[in-house]
């Protein structure tokens, strides 16, 4: 099914949304499992999300301009003993096309309640 | 395979490395050292306790098995889409130029020849004038036409499409070669339509292989330079000839007229649009 210009799938409101927490909590770089705890975390999942799911979500919103994502220098990743991180993070189109999208779900939610008062 | 490592982590990494499988090395081993690091990550996460992260993992895994095999499907499906794309396009840029020239020698010659025969004899008249002008111009128009490709190569490839068109005409496209051969096969038409069907077979292929040109070309790729001048002045040089040889020799040349005003009037187009272009980028 083709999906309106500009519309965001309940996952990628909850990466965008769980991306600009980590970065007001100062993180504005995460890497996949890092987000999907957040997710958790927060309560936009209710447990980790499934690999599949999540990658394929971080590469369909990085085309689509809402995420940008670097490789971690390999020194770094050696340094520390663990594998090399893809870091993502939050674009301004990602951050306008979350707070576009809440906009929206809360003329919807209040539409039918002003209604409902008016009545 | 590090026998230290717990199966679902194993199961996973296994399963990564079948589904991306065949893919190009950039997206394969960009997915699978994403979910190398996740395995890691989640691993050495403070909420990890041994089993409950192995029944997590293996959690996630079934749970993104449909989405993995989708994501698959997609990249499969670009890379075929890449890979017809290429071929097609290094197809059409390896023969139709060459085609364009073959076709632009024989053209000039068709004009050419009948001058040249024993037809001469029957005297000089206002339609093998018409026919000389039209076929010598319009192989110049494919010889222009392939010069200006290399600067403008919408408009080069238009201009080879519009050179070719009397040969490919004269010969039904190509059909007349396919009839030709069935009729002199039979055994009452002779060979003497060889040369024509086959130059008029190499000009159709070289407008199909021009228009694929033109289509696949940028139309951003315009140039505002002097060198950009040719095409129209050689619309408008080819047009005036034509029109003022059919009006100068009168009589049954009205086409050659018209179709020299025709392309006055696109050289006339191009002009403007030249000026326009570059007026707009001094501005």
């Amino acid at each position: 099914m083709k999906r309106k210009p500009g519309a965001l799938l309940p996952i990628e409101q909850a990466i965008l949304a769980a991306g600009l927490d980590l970065r007001r909590k100062g993180t504005d770089e995460f890497h996949g499992f890092a987000v999907a705890k957040r997710m958790q975390d927060i309560g936009e999942a209710h447990q980790l999300t499934a690999y599949g799911t999540l990658y394929k979500a971080l590469g369909r919103m990085e085309t689509a301009g809402l995420l940008a994502s670097s490789w971690e220098k390999a020194d770094v990743a050696l340094e520390a003993g663990r594998p090399r991180r893809r870091l993502y993070r939050v674009t301004g189109a990602g951050e306008k096309a979350l707070a576009t999208h809440r906009a929206e779900a809360g003329r919807a939610i209040a539409g039918p309640r002003r209604g409902l008062a008016s009545s | 395979m590090n026998p230290e490592r717990p199966i679902a982590d194993l199961v996973v990494s296994a399963w990564v490395r079948i589904y991306t499988l065949g893919l190009d090395a950039g997206q394969g081993s960009d997915r699978r050292a994403e979910i190398e690091s996740d395995l890691w990550e989640h691993r050495n996460s403070a909420a990890s306790e041994g089993m409950a992260a192995s029944f997590s993992i293996v959690g996630r895994w079934l749970a993104g098995i449909p989405a993995d095999l989708s994501w698959r499907a997609s990249q499969s499906g670009n890379r075929i889409q890449q890979a017809r794309e290429t071929v097609m396009k290094n197809a059409l840029g390896n023969y139709w130029q060459g085609l364009a020239a073959v076709a632009a020698a024989a053209t000039g010659y068709m004009g050419i020849r009948q001058f040249f025969t024993d037809e001469v004899a029957a005297g000089v008249n206002a339609g093998k004038v018409a026919g000389l002008v039209v076929l010598v111009g319009a192989g110049l128009l494919v010889l222009a036409g392939l010069a200006v490709h290399r600067t403008n190569p919408r408009s080069g490839a238009l201009l080879v499409m519009l050179g070719v068109l009397p040969m490919a005409a004269l010969g039904g496209f190509g059909v007349g070669l396919l009839i030709g051969l069935v009729m002199s096969l039979a055994g009452d038409l002779g060979w003497w339509w060889v040369p024509l069907g086959i130059a008029s077979a190499v000009a159709t292929a070289a407008g199909i292989g021009a228009f694929g040109a033109w289509w696949h070309a940028s139309p951003k790729v315009a140039a505002t330079g002097p060198r950009s001048l040719i095409l129209p002045l050689a619309f408008i040089g080819a047009g005036v000839l034509a029109a003022g040889t059919g009006v100068g020799l009168g009589g049954f040349t009205g086409p050659l007229v018209v179709f020299g005003a025709l392309l006055t009037a696109v050289g006339a187009g191009l002009w403007t649009r030249h000026v326009r272009i570059s007026s707009s980028r001094d501005a």
